[in-house]
Order: structure tokens, then C-alpha cells, then sequence
């Protein structure tokens, strides 16, 4: 993590509400967050907390109540959702916990897809293999998702968001759906992907155990920050739940 | 782009379904315009083949050239009119004729050879000349049916010589024999001995207007005749302008039903791939995108679709008997294949909106 460059997200005093009157849910309050490149931050609570919308507002696909909310240098507010998407393909990606691949796509495929919307096709082909290589699927490529386990779909969700070269990754409980060793093997990815490559790499979570790889553990309660613990993080492959 | 060809490459199963459906359309609209065509240019062809740009008929006549009588005093009046350049008789009668290869109901046509309303669709032999009687040409019907250039057709006593073929000149769905209208008279007053010593009527005039004049601005000089374009004449024939109403209604709604197949189509589809649409928004993709890659999808099912019904369309028509009056015209077909297309895009375009309103969020946990 590198504390002296530039945050990649930043959120000032954020306030997220659903509905109105009674029926008004404050989802976050007042939220001030500065996420960095190389930085593996964990963001635990339980269900109803906040780490969602967290998640949701960080990448523009939900608007603040009030507040901030700046990627990339670039403030979210008053862009218009065909901006929004254009800045999530240039500098956010997002892992999801059902892994969310086309079934009707082989693994390079579903790379390919959202590397072809951002990049030009020369070389599109070499970074396809890049990132399915980066998480050992490679030999894997021409394979249909459901002729592969949960935990190599998930390992080509992840190269699918690394193949566009993100600033920030934001992983929606990306060991959810895995067991033990199958999530260790893509906490390690995600882990990589910050040290070696400087993502900044966001897990939302409810499980405990994943903290201890975070560089930055940021607890949520009722829609605030409860704690943020800066850390030595450790090795994803020991992570234990 | 790549998804959405990749999932009708892979996924035919699903595509199937919509692809038969809008090939059963396209073959049932395809057979009906070859019906409503095949009836239309049957019943027309002897009114659109020819050089006539409009007809003149008797006031009680209602645009038929049946029922209408005209003196030649009338015929000369419409003759000096502005606008006409050149007008001459017509006589129709319906009527059973025999040839050496059998007996045939035709449409024996009375025209002046150097005049209006002479046939414009010669395909062999040639047409009666000026002052000619006693020879005919015939509609190509005819020619499918056994009569050769050289054979006499006869009604009642009254024979002519063929000594042409002209193609796509039918009448009321008959053949039709186009001679002089002396020739015409003998015939017409054989069968019909009320007409006896009448030697100089006509049905109509057929009229040649001068260039960039209208059937309108004819009829305005005309008086109490009634004048009408040669396309109005066709569509006055008894039956045609209901038959073509009624056929073009069910094709209308063929398609419209093609739409609506289309469309609900591809409302369930995106029903089942709202999760998978969520996500790919939330990565970047565009509903710009994704939308077009349904339009693509609606687009390759209808031409896929429009292929299979032509092409059954197309055998039907094969083995349909000679009885049945169809016509299947280029020109409809590359009609029909747009209408289908645009039925489709407009289709699929009702799933756009659902698209639009997927939100992003819903891939990604909760709401919270």
C-alpha cells in the first residue's frame, strides 16, 4: 500500500437513504472513507449494516443521498448512468458472490467480453490469456462455466475484472459461495492483484476470518463506521473461518 | 455484439422456438400475398397491361367496364378533351370459348389496334393490325392451356385466327382474347342476341391522357362520364378492392401478431437474464449495448425466420394446383421480409425500456 499517492475512491460524509418518512432507511450515515491503491481493505458487519451500499455508491451504480463520492479524481455526482458505465469499464470492476458469468460463454469469452468494450482488439486476445493464466485457468479457456467448479468460475470472475486493468476492485462476499481452500485460492488472486498489480482491493464480507489479510479492517454498524483498524496484513492462504 | 451471437450460436434450442414461430408467420403471410397477388394481377392484368393511363365509363356504370355502354358520340366527345391525347373503344365480354385443345371461359377484349387500351405485354407473335379482323392475340394462360399461334378460338360462330401472345392480361381471373372491335361486336352479338343489329357501341374508352395529366383533371371535362386511373379501374372490378382489403387485413395482422411474438419473446428473456444484465451493467456494459444486442438477436430470428417461411412459402407454391390463383412477386417478398424485420426490431425494441430499468445494484448482495 503506498500511503503516499493519491486515494482512488474517496467518500466525504455520505449519507445513503431508501424510501421516505416512516418508511425511510438510512443505509449509510455520514460515511468518510479514503481507499488506496495496493490496499486490501475488508469491510465486515452484519446484514443490514451498510457494506452493500458501500459498495453500490463507491462504484456509481447507486446515487448518494448526500455527500461525496469521488473515483478516479472524478466526482460521481450529476453524471449521467451511460457516464457512470463508462467509468466503471475504465477504472472499477466488480466480483460478485454467484459469480455472474454467461453460461452461454466459454471462461475466455466472458474475459474477452468486457476487455472488448474498453480496449481496442489488438493484443485483446494475448491479455485474455494474461489474466486466465494470472489465475491458473489458462489450460481452462475454452471451457463453458458450467463445466467448471465454483471456485474456477469465481477464478475467472476475478480475471475477467483484472483483464481491464482496474484501479479499484470491488468484491461483493467473493468466498460466499466457496469452501475453505477454494477461497483461499481467490483471496490469494485478489491479494496479488493489490501488491503485485496496485489495485486497490475492496471485500465486503460478513465473515471475520478474511480480516486478516486486509491491509485495513473497516467494521460497519447501522449504517456507520464502527472501526477502522490499520493492520500488518497477512497471507490469504492462512486465512481460517 | 459478441454475446449476443454467441447466444443464438449456442443456445439454438431457446432460438428454435422464436425462429419457427416467425417462419410460420412469414409462410402464412407470404402465402397469402401470393393469394391476394395471384387474385389482384388475375383479375387486373387486362387493365394494367395495357397502354390506357385511364378509362371512361357510362355515369351508371360505377367504374365497370361490364356494365358499362358508351356511344361513339361519347367516345369522340372524351376523344377532343384537353388533356387526352388519345381515346378509343372497348369492348368486354365474358363468355366460353373454343380452341382446338378445348373449350375456356375467356375475356374477349375489343380495342382498336392503333388506339388505346392495346395490350403492352406482347411475348410472341404480334397483335391484330388497324383495319385487322378476324384475329386475336391471347393471354398466355391460354397458351399454358394447349392454344397455338395459328389456332382459331370460336364463340358461338364467330371465329379469329391467333396470331400473338401477350402475358399478364387476365380478366375477373380469365384469360383473355384481344382482337378488333368488329371482330369483338360479331362475338358479343352471337352470345348475346339482344345486341343484334347494334353494330357500333363500345364498353368504355380507354384513354391515353396527355403527359402529366391525371384521371382527375380528365374527368373534369368529361361531364357526367366517369373517368378513372387504369390502378382505379382494377381496384373497380367487382371483388377486387374487398378481396385485397380483406387479405392485406389478415397479412397486417400476421405481422403485427409477428411483433407482438417477438416481443413477448424477448420480454421473457430478459425477465430470465435480469440478473445477468445487472451485472454486466455494474462491470461497464452500457444498456446502449445491451439493448442492441436484443435488436441484433430480434434482427438474425426474423431473417432467419423470413428465409424458412420464403422457402416454404416458395414449395408450397410448387404443388399448389394451377386452379388456385397465387403469384409469388419478388417485390412482395422483399416487401414482406422488411415488414417482418421492422415487426421483429419493434418487438424486441418493447424490451429496451425493461432493459433501461434494470438496476446494476441488484447484482451485487442486498439492498443494504
Amino acid at each position: 500500500m503506498d500511503v503516499d499517492a493519491l486515494p482512488v475512491a474517496s467518500l466525504r460524509d455520505v449519507t445513503k437513504t431508501y424510501g421516505q418518512g416512516d418508511a425511510c432507511v438510512h443505509a449509510l450515515k455520514k460515511v468518510t472513507l479514503d481507499l488506496y491503491p495496493g490496499e486490501v481493505i475488508v469491510v465486515l458487519g452484519p446484514s443490514g449494516s451498510g457494506k452493500t451500499t458501500l459498495l453500490n455508491v463507491t462504484g456509481g451504480i447507486e446515487p448518494v443521498t448526500s455527500g461525496e463520492v469521488e473515483v478516479c479524481g472524478q466526482s460521481l455526482a450529476n453524471k449521467k448512468p451511460e457516464e457512470l458505465a463508462t467509468l466503471r469499464r475504465k477504472h472499477v470492476a466488480f466480483i460478485f458472490q454467484f459469480f455472474n458469468l454467461i453460461q452461454t460463454l466459454t471462461a475466455a469469452e466472458n474475459v474477452s467480453l468486457i476487455a472488448e468494450l474498453t480496449q481496442k482488439s489488438a493484443g485483446l486476445h494475448e491479455r485474455v490469456e494474461e489474466a486466465l493464466s494470472g489465475v491458473g485457468l489458462l489450460e481452462r479457456a475454452a471451457h463453458f462455466p458450467a463445466q467448471m467448479s465454483g471456485g474456477q468460475q469465481q477464478r475467472v470472475a476475478i480475471a475477467r475484472a483484472l483483464v481491464t486493468g482496474p484501479d479499484l476492485l470491488l468484491c461483493d462476499e467473493p468466498t460466499g459461495a466457496l469452501d475453505l481452500d477454494t477461497g483461499r485460492h481467490v483471496l490469494a488472486l485478489l491479494q496479488a492483484a493489490a501488491r503485485e498489480q496496485g489495485r486497490c482491493v475492496v471485500i465486503v464480507t460478513h465473515n471475520s476470518g478474511i480480516a486478516t489479510m486486509a491491509d485495513r479492517v473497516v467494521r460497519f454498524h447501522e449504517g456507520s463506521i464502527a472501526q477502522v483498524v490499520q493492520q500488518e496484513a497477512g497471507e490469504a492462504r492462512d486465512v481460517t473461518w | 455484439m459478441m454475446l449476443a451471437l454467441n447466444e443464438i450460436r449456442r443456445g439454438r434450442g431457446r432460438f428454435a422456438s422464436i425462429i419457427a414461430a416467425l417462419s410460420l408467420i412469414v409462410f402464412l403471410v407470404l402465402t397469402l400475398a401470393a393469394l391476394a397477388d395471384g387474385l389482384f394481377f388475375g383479375a387486373t392484368g387486362a387493365v394494367r397491361s395495357t397502354n390506357a393511363t385511364a378509362y371512361a365509363f357510362s355515369p351508371d356504370a360505377k367504374g365497370s367496364l361490364i356494365r358499362s355502354s358508351m356511344t361513339p358520340e361519347q367516345v369522340r366527345e372524351v376523344s377532343s378533351d384537353p388533356g387526352v391525347a388519345t381515346a378509343s373503344g372497348v369492348g368486354v365480354l365474358l363468355t366460353a370459348g373454343t380452341a382446338p385443345s378445348g373449350e375456356y371461359d375467356v375475356a374477349v377484349f375489343g380495342v382498336q389496334p392503333d388506339g388505346a387500351g392495346v395490350p403492352t405485354t406482347l411475348t410472341d407473335g404480334r397483335l391484330p393490325q388497324p383495319g385487322e379482323n378476324g384475329t386475336a392475340a391471347i393471354d398466355q394462360e391460354l397458351a399454358y392451356e394447349g392454344v397455338a399461334i395459328g389456332d382459331s378460338i370460336t364463340v358461338g360462330t364467330q371465329s379469329a385466327e391467333v396470331v400473338g401472345v401477350v402475358r399478364d392480361s387476365s380478366y375477373q381471373l380469365q384469360p383473355t382474347v384481344w382482337t378488333s372491335l368488329d371482330t369483338w361486336r360479331a362475338m358479343r352479338n352471337e352470345v348475346r342476341p339482344e345486341f343484334t343489329g347494334v353494330t357500333d357501341d363500345v364498353n368504355a374508352v380507354a384513354i391515353i391522357t396527355d403527359s402529366g395529366v391525371t384521371a382527375e383533371q380528365v374527368q373534369s371535362e368529361v361531364g357526367d362520364l366517369t373517368v378513372l386511373s387504369a390502378e382505379a379501374t382494377g381496384l373497380a372490378i367487382p371483388g377486387v378492392e374487398q378481396q385485397s382489403s380483406t387479405l392485406n387485413s389478415i397479412i397486417y395482422t400476421a405481422l403485427a401478431v409477428a411483433a407482438l411474438v417477438v416481443a413477448l419473446f424477448f420480454a421473457l428473456v430478459v425477465l430470465e437474464k435480469r440478473e445477468l444484465f445487472a451485472a454486466l451493467k455494474a462491470l461497464g456494459t452500457s444498456t446502449r449495448k445491451l439493448g442492441a444486442g436484443v435488436v441484433l438477436q430480434a434482427i438474425i430470428a426474423s431473417a432467419i425466420g423470413v428465409v424458412i417461411g420464403a422457402l416454404a412459402s416458395r414449395g408450397l407454391g410448387a404443388i399448389v394446383p394451377d386452379e388456385v390463383p397465387t403469384l409469388f412477386r419478388t417485390e412482395t417478398l422483399i416487401t414482406i421480409s422488411i415488414f417482418t424485420l421492422v415487426a421483429g426490431v419493434v418487438g424486441a425494441a418493447f424490451s429496451l425500456r425493461r432493459i433501461a430499468r434494470i438496476d446494476p445494484a441488484t447484482a451485487i448482495g442486498g439492498t443494504l
